[in-house]
């Protein structure tokens, strides 16, 4: 128990101690309880909110990954016009066109990093856009059919017929040299064909919307509608050949 | 059971009843002071441990249950009783160890200490409202005095001692 006097000494220096320290004392250890307290009721309240977060979160996600389905669709449906088991791509964002005679030249986001080099194809998911012609290091530029510079050795789905697509100075699409007894007619679908060497075979180019006499008289010359709207190219794909370093 | 237990057991009742009373009649009012009774009865008959550690713990208790500054009851407590023993001790023997005598003044003089330091600033809180210290702490202790002479037809031994 100790000496009585030190004793009340020491509870009297307490109490003054507590008359002075203890709002503070109280209203900190009062903070403290009183949030450990409210925790117990708002703790759920915040669980739910943690979860809406996920939630919302997770919604984001999911319509970004909707996206990329969707150009996954696309690129599928873009590789499957060269009708090749295996073939090496990749897909590159127009940037700007540039500007030329008819129709300016595409400049895709993609270069010689990505193994891109000239002569390689350039396609959309509605058909063929064009070749490269030159190549930088994180940059294409592709020269779109409508170029007069460009020839494309096609075929007719239906008739068969063969010819060399080319266009006039007016970006017109003419498929030229058609054997006259092929017997073409308006609406079939033209597609790249085997012969040439520079394009797979099988990539939709257009449809014939007109036959006539060639220049010399013992061809046909058709008019072909190109399947893709040059101005409105986005997205295309680029067929990179056997070795080119992907 | 043990008897420090049972000491604990009792200030505890009390310092409810103290509470529940201040609470409802308000304290410095009419509320009849029973803690500082109970603490001076229970220092006289078990000793010194009542007059500090049981004044200071039950003190601290009613100034949180009140949320009145901590330590201003402790201190006012403590201080009563120790006045009130200084004030018996230069007096004659016959009353130096008289609970009732020991309970009014300790009463009185922790209500007036208690006063004192709950003023903002310390001091101001003394008025015509102070006077009602006096029915406060009287009345019990009249009512500690009256009961067994209404029951038995004998005086307390507070009473006898008095007398």
């Amino acid at each position: 128990m100790g000496n009585r006097r030190t004793r009340l000494i020491w509870h009297v220096s307490g109490a003054v101690l507590l008359l002075l320290t203890g709002p503070w004392l109280l209203g900190i250890g009062g903070s403290i309880l009183g949030s450990k307290f409210a925790s117990l009721f708002f703790a759920e309240e915040r669980e739910e909110s943690h979860y809406r977060s996920l939630a919302v979160e997770l919604m984001l996600e999911n319509a970004e990954l909707r996206e990329l389905a969707a150009k996954t669709r696309v690129y599928r449906s873009m590789l499957s016009f060269t009708r090749m088991p295996e073939v090496n791509a990749v897909a590159g964002r127009v940037l700007f066109r540039s500007e030329g005679l008819i129709r300016g030249d595409l400049i895709i986001d993609r270069g010689s990093f990505d193994g891109v080099l000239p002569g390689d194809v350039c396609i959309t998911d509605r058909g063929l856009v064009g070749v490269v012609a030159e190549v930088e290091e994180a940059t294409a530029t592709v020269k779109p059919i409508t170029s007069p510079a460009v020839q494309v050795s096609c075929i007719t789905a239906e008739s068969g017929s063969l010819g060399i697509l080319s266009s006039d100075s007016d970006g017109n699409l003419r498929l030229m040299h058609v054997d006259v007894s092929s017997d073409p007619v308006p609406g079939e679908t033209v597609l790249t064909s085997r012969f040439g060497g520079v394009y797979p075979e099988g990539i939709v180019v257009g449809t014939v919307s007109g036959v006539s006499q060639g220049n010399s008289g013992f061809d046909l010359s058709l008019s072909v509608t190109a399947s893709v709207d040059f101005d409105r190219v986005d997205e295309a794909l680029i067929l990179l050949k056997e070795g080119d370093n992907l | 059971m043990n008897s420090r237990f049972t000491d604990w057991l009792i200030v505890f009742a009390a310092v409810v009843i103290q509470f529940l009373l201040e609470l409802t009649l308000g304290r410095s009012a009419v509320a009849p002071a029973v803690l500082v009774p109970v603490i001076v009865y229970l220092s006289i008959s078990r000793g010194d441990f009542w007059a500090v550690e049981g004044a200071f713990w039950s003190g601290f208790i009613i100034d949180l249950l009140m949320h009145q500054k901590p330590g201003i009851s402790s201190l006012a407590i403590i201080l009563g009783i120790s006045f009130s023993r200084w004030i018996l001790s230069v007096t004659t023997g016959a009353v130096r160890m008289t609970f009732v005598a020991n309970a009014l003044i300790a009463s009185l003089a922790s209500d007036l200490l208690f006063i004192l330091l709950s003023g903002s600033p310390a001091g101001t809180g003394f008025g015509v409202r102070t006077f009602l210290v006096i029915p406060r702490t009287v009345l019990p202790l009249m009512l500690y005095l009256m009961i067994p002479l209404l029951f038995t037809g004998r005086s307390s031994p507070g009473m006898k001692q008095m007398s």
